[in-house]
C-alpha cells in the first residue's frame, strides 16, 4: 500500500534561496536578524544603527516615514494599541500621549492622529515591518518574504491577529509568531546546550513578560508564562515625568517631558545623578519613584513560579531581557528575591530578534531544536449569569484542540449565541472579549436534543479558530465570526484591497502572482489526488470537484487581471479546503486499511511500499 | 524518513498514548521523558518540509499527545479520566453523572460561608493552608481507592477534590483582591 505524497518538494525553484528572517517588533525599537547554521546575526546596513526606532512621522510630502524624529509630530508605542478599539482604550492609555481620531467607531481598530493623517496601530506596525524587510533585503542582497515575528507572551488573541495582519500588509509571510521570552531563551540556550529550568525576565518598553522554560537536549519547553501588557519603560517614564512636573510652572509638552524622563532614567543606569534639559534627578529618588513597578514585576514572577510548581531555587538562571532590565534597582531586588544575581551578560536588546531568526531557520531549513510553547491566557465561554467556563486553561501546551457539547434551551430553537473571552477573571465582562458566535440553522428539535459540538483549536502561533457541528444530523455549520475587537472584517479587507489597488511596487504584483501560482498548484494537486489509483473517490465527487477546479481556474485568471487580491486569496483558501477534505477522506481510508494490523505488520507493509 | 509517524493515530487511552500504565499515581519523570520524545516525533515544526498528508497526520498526533499530557498532568483531571475509563462520570451535568452526597455538600457549604464572611488576610491564609492539607489527604485516599480498585469510593473523593480545587481558586482570587 502506498502513502500518498501530495505536494512535491520544490527543490530547484530558480537559484534564489528562500530566505526567512527573524523580527523583533518592539514597542520602542525593532530589529531584524538572520540565522545560518544556528548563528544568528542582527542585520545592519552600513553606517546605520542596529535598531529601527518604532516611531512613525510625516515627511515633507505628508507621507509616513519610519524611525525618524522630525520637527513634526511623531507617534510611538503604538504596539500597545494592537488589536484594540476605542472602546478598549482605557484610562491607562489615555494617560499617554496618543491623539485618537474621533472618527474611530467604538468597535473598530482605534486610529491615531498624526498631523492631517490618521493611522491604525496595524498600519503603523506594517510600516515598521516594511522598513525591516527592506533592510534585510539590502543586507542579504536577496528577496525576503518569510519571517518569524515575536510578540509579547501576554499578547491576547486579538493582538496576535493584528500582528499577523500587519505582516500581511507589509508583504511578509509569517512562518510563526513566537513569544518574545521564548525567542530570547532560544538564542540564549543554544550557546552552551543548557539543561534544566530557566526563567526569562523580559521588561521592555511597553510590556513585561516572564516565562519559565525547561531546556532539555535541544527541546525548549515553556512551562509557565505570565505578564502585564502595561508594565514597561513607558510606564516608568510616565511616573518620572509626573514627578518632574510637580513643581514646574511652565509645563512642557507631554512628548517632550517623556523624552526628558527617559534620558534621565537612562543616565541613572550607570550614575547616581543625572541632568538633562534643565531637569535633574538622583538615583535615590528614581528608586523611590519606580519601586511600585518593580514590586509588581517581581510579584508576577512569583506567581509564575507558583504556576510552574517551582521555587526560585529550582531555576538554573534568570536571564534578563529588554532595555528596562538595565535599571540597577531592578537587578538588586531580583537578586534579593532569587538569592543570587540574575544573568545580565546577554545583550538584552538583540537577543529576541536573534531567537526569532533561529526559529526562522528551524522552520525553513530544519535544525535540531524544538520549541514547545503554551497559551498564556485561558480561553473561556460565557455561561449563564455572565460567569465564564474555562475551555482551555492558561499554560496549556499548544497546538491544542478542545471540544465541548452544547444544546438548545427551547423547542425548535434554531440559533445559539456563544461568547468567547480570554483572561483569568470570573466574570465574562472583566475578560477580553474575543468573539461572538451566532450558530444558525440548528435543525428544529425539542429543547436539549440537538448536540452541537464546538471545537476550539489553538495553533502553534497561539491563534484560535472555532468550528461547530450539529452532531445528530451531522450538519457542519460554518461559524460566523463577528470579532468584538480591533479590526472589523470590513476594515481589514479595505486595508488589504487598498494596498493592492495602488500596487505601486513590484512586491505587491509579485504577491498577486504568487497567489495565482499557488492556485494553479493546488488545482494540480487536487487532480492528482483525484486520479490516485489507490483509493477511488465517489464518481460524483470527482466530477463535482473537477468542475469546481475548472471554474476556479478561470476566475483566478480574471482576478489576477483585476488585481483583486482578496478574491484570489479567497479562491486559494477554498481550494485548500477542498484539498484538505480529500486528504481527510484518504487518511480515513488508510486508517481503515490498517485496522487490526499490528505495528510490525504495518511497518512491513510500508517497507514493501518503499521498495 | 519518518516512517511510523505517518500512520494515522490509533484510538487508545491517554495513558497508553504516553506510554504509561493506567494508574492514579503518576511517574512524573517517565511522563516527562515520554512526552519529550513524542514531541520530537510529532511536533508540526518537525514536518515543515513534509507533504501535506504527513503534516496533517503529525498535527493530529501532536494534538492528541498534548491533550493526553494536559489531561494526565493534573491530579483532578487524571482522576476524573480514570473513573471515566471505568464507566463512572463525575463532576458533570447530565443524568449519567454521579451526584455529590448531601453530607459533602453541607461540609463544602460550611467552608464556603466561612471564607465568604472573612476578610482578614491572616485568616484567609489559614483557610488556604487548611485547604491544601485537605487536598493532600484526599489525594492520598484516592490513591488508596485506586489501588483497592474501589471506584465507587474513589468517585466520592474525586467529587470532593473538585470542590476543594474550586475553593482554592476562589480563595486565591479573594486573597489577591484584599
Amino acid at each position: 500500500m502506498k502513502l500518498i505524497n501530495i505536494e512535491e518538494r520544490e527543490q530547484n525553484e530558480g537559484d534564489k534561496k528562500q530566505l526567512a528572517i527573524g523580527i523583533d517588533l518592539g514597542t520602542t525599537n525593532s530589529l531584524v536578524a538572520y540565522s545560518e547554521k544556528q548563528k544568528p546575526q542582527i542585520l545592519i546596513p552600513q553606517g546605520e544603527a542596529a535598531e529601527i526606532k518604532s516611531i512613525i512621522s510625516l515627511d515633507k510630502n505628508q507621507k509616513f516615514q519610519v524611525g525618524k524624529t522630525t520637527n513634526s509630530k511623531t507617534i510611538s508605542s503604538f504596539k500597545r494599541l494592537m488589536g484594540k478599539s476605542l472602546h478598549d482604550v482605557d484610562q491607562k492609555l489615555r494617560d499617554y500621549h496618543y491623539e485618537f481620531a474621533s472618527s474611530s467607531a467604538d468597535t473598530e481598530a482605534v486610529k491615531i492622529r498624526l498631523g492631517a493623517q490618521e493611522i491604525t496601530a496595524v498600519e503603523a506596525s506594517a510600516e515598521i515591518l516594511r522598513a525591516l524587510k527592506l533592510r534585510a533585503e539590502t543586507v542579504l542582497e536577496n528577496e525576503v518574504n518569510k519571517a518569524v515575528i515575536t510578540v509579547p507572551a501576554y499578547f491576547d488573541d486579538a493582538a496576535r491577529q493584528a500582528t499577523m495582519m500587519s505582516a500581511k500588509l507589509a508583504g511578509l509571510d509569517v512562518l510563526r509568531l513566537i513569544n518574545e521570552p521564548t525567542a530570547a531563551a532560544l538564542a540564549y540556550g543554544l550557546d552552551e546546550a543548557k539543561e534544566g529550568y530557566y526563567a526569562i525576565f523580559d521588561l521592555g518598553g511597553g510590556t513585561f513578560d516572564v516565562s519559565i522554560l525547561k531546556m532539555q537536549k535541544g527541546v525548549f519547553r515553556v512551562v509557565a508564562t505570565k505578564g502585564d501588557n502595561f508594565l514597561g519603560g513607558d510606564d516608568i517614564d510616565l511616573l518620572i515625568a509626573k514627578y518632574l512636573l510637580k513643581d514646574v510652572a511652565n509645563q512642557p509638552e507631554t512628548q517632550e517631558i517623556l523624552h526628558i524622563a527617559r534620558k534621565l532614567k537612562e543616565q541613572l543606569s550607570s550614575a547616581d545623578y543625572a541632568e538633562f534639559s534643565g531637569f535633574d534627578l538622583r538615583l535615590e529618588r528614581l528608586n523611590k519613584i519606580i519601586q511600585p513597578i518593580i514590586v509588581k514585576a517581581i510579584d508576577i514572577f512569583r506567581s509564575c513560579l507558583a504556576d510552574a510548581g517551582l521555587a526560585a531555587t529550582d531555576l538554573e538562571e534568570v536571564v534578563l531581557v529588554g532595555g528596562s532590565t538595565r535599571i540597577p534597582l531592578l537587578k538588586h531586588e531580583l537578586a534579593e528575591f532569587l538569592g543570587k544575581a540574575p544573568l545580565d551578560n546577554v545583550d538584552p536588546d538583540t537577543v529576541v530578534a536573534c531567537g526569532a531568526a533561529v526559529q526562522a531557520e528551524t522552520l525553513t531549513n530544519g535544525t535540531g531544536n524544538l520549541l514547545i510553547d503554551i497559551i498564556p491566557l485561558s480561553l473561556s465561554l460565557e455561561t449563564m449569569g455572565g460567569i465564564v467556563e474555562k475551555i482551555i486553561p492558561r499554560n496549556s501546551v499548544i497546538p491544542i484542540s478542545v471540544s465541548q457539547e452544547f444544546t438548545t434551551h427551547k423547542d425548535g430553537q434554531s440559533a445559539l449565541q456563544i461568547h468567547i473571552v480570554q483572561g483569568e477573571r470570573e466574570l465574562a465582562k472583566d475578560n477580553r472579549s474575543l468573539a461572538f458566535f451566532e450558530l444558525e440553522k440548528i435543525p428544529a428539535m425539542k429543547a436539549g436534543e440537538p448536540r452541537i459540538k464546538i471545537s476550539f483549536q489553538v495553533d502553534a502561533d497561539g491563534i484560535l479558530t472555532v468550528n461547530a457541528v450539529e452532531q445528530t444530523t451531522e450538519v457542519s455549520q460554518e461559524v460566523k465570526v463577528k470579532p468584538s475587537y480591533g479590526l472589523s472584517v470590513s476594515q481589514m479587507q479595505e486595508m488589504l484591497q487598498e494596498s493592492f489597488k495602488n500596487a505601486k511596487s513590484d512586491m505587491q504584483l509579485r504577491m498577486l502572482n504568487k497567489n495565482f501560482v499557488e492556485i494553479e498548484k493546488l488545482i494540480d494537486n487536487i487532480n492528482r489526488v483525484l486520479n490516485d489509483t489507490d483509493f477511488k473517490f465517489e464518481p460524483q465527487t470527482v466530477i463535482e470537484v473537477q468542475k469546481l477546479c475548472v471554474e476556479m481556474s478561470e476566475k483566478s485568471h480574471k482576478y489576477k487581471e483585476q488585481k483583486d487580491f482578496l478574491a484570489l486569496e479567497k479562491t486559494q483558501k477554498k481550494l485548500k479546503e477542498h484539498l484538505d477534505n480529500l486528504c481527510v477522506l484518504k487518511i480515513s481510508h488508510i486508517t481503515s486499511a490498517l485496522k487490526g494490523k499490528t505495528i510490525a505488520e504495518i511497518n512491513e507493509l510500508m517497507h514493501d511500499d518503499a521498495e | 524518513m519518518h516512517k511510523l509517524e505517518l500512520l494515522p493515530p490509533t484510538n487508545v487511552d491517554a495513558f497508553t498514548r504516553l506510554g504509561l500504565a493506567i494508574a492514579f499515581e503518576l511517574d512524573q519523570q517517565k511522563l516527562e521523558e515520554n512526552y519529550a520524545e513524542l514531541q520530537q516525533k510529532t511536533h508540526p515544526d518537525k514536518f515543515v518540509a513534509a507533504d501535506q498528508v504527513t503534516q496533517a497526520l503529525a498535527f493530529k498526533h501532536n494534538l492528541l499527545i498534548n491533550e493526553a499530557y494536559n489531561l494526565l498532568g493534573n491530579d483532578l483531571t487524571r482522576a476524573e479520566y480514570i473513573l471515566k475509563l471505568h464507566g463512572i462520570i463525575v463532576n458533570q451535568d447530565g443524568p449519567e453523572a454521579v451526584k455529590p452526597d448531601l453530607i459533602l455538600l453541607e461540609e463544602i457549604l460550611e467552608i464556603r460561608s466561612a471564607i465568604d464572611e472573612s476578610s482578614d488576610p491572616a485568616q484567609l491564609k489559614n483557610f488556604a493552608t487548611e485547604n491544601q492539607a485537605t487536598q493532600q489527604a484526599t489525594l492520598k485516599i484516592i490513591t488508596e481507592n485506586f489501588q483497592a480498585k474501589d471506584f465507587t469510593k474513589m468517585a466520592e473523593q474525586v467529587i470532593k477534590l473538585k470542590y476543594l480545587v474550586k475553593i482554592a481558586e476562589d480563595l486565591k482570587l479573594k486573597q489577591a483582591r484584599i
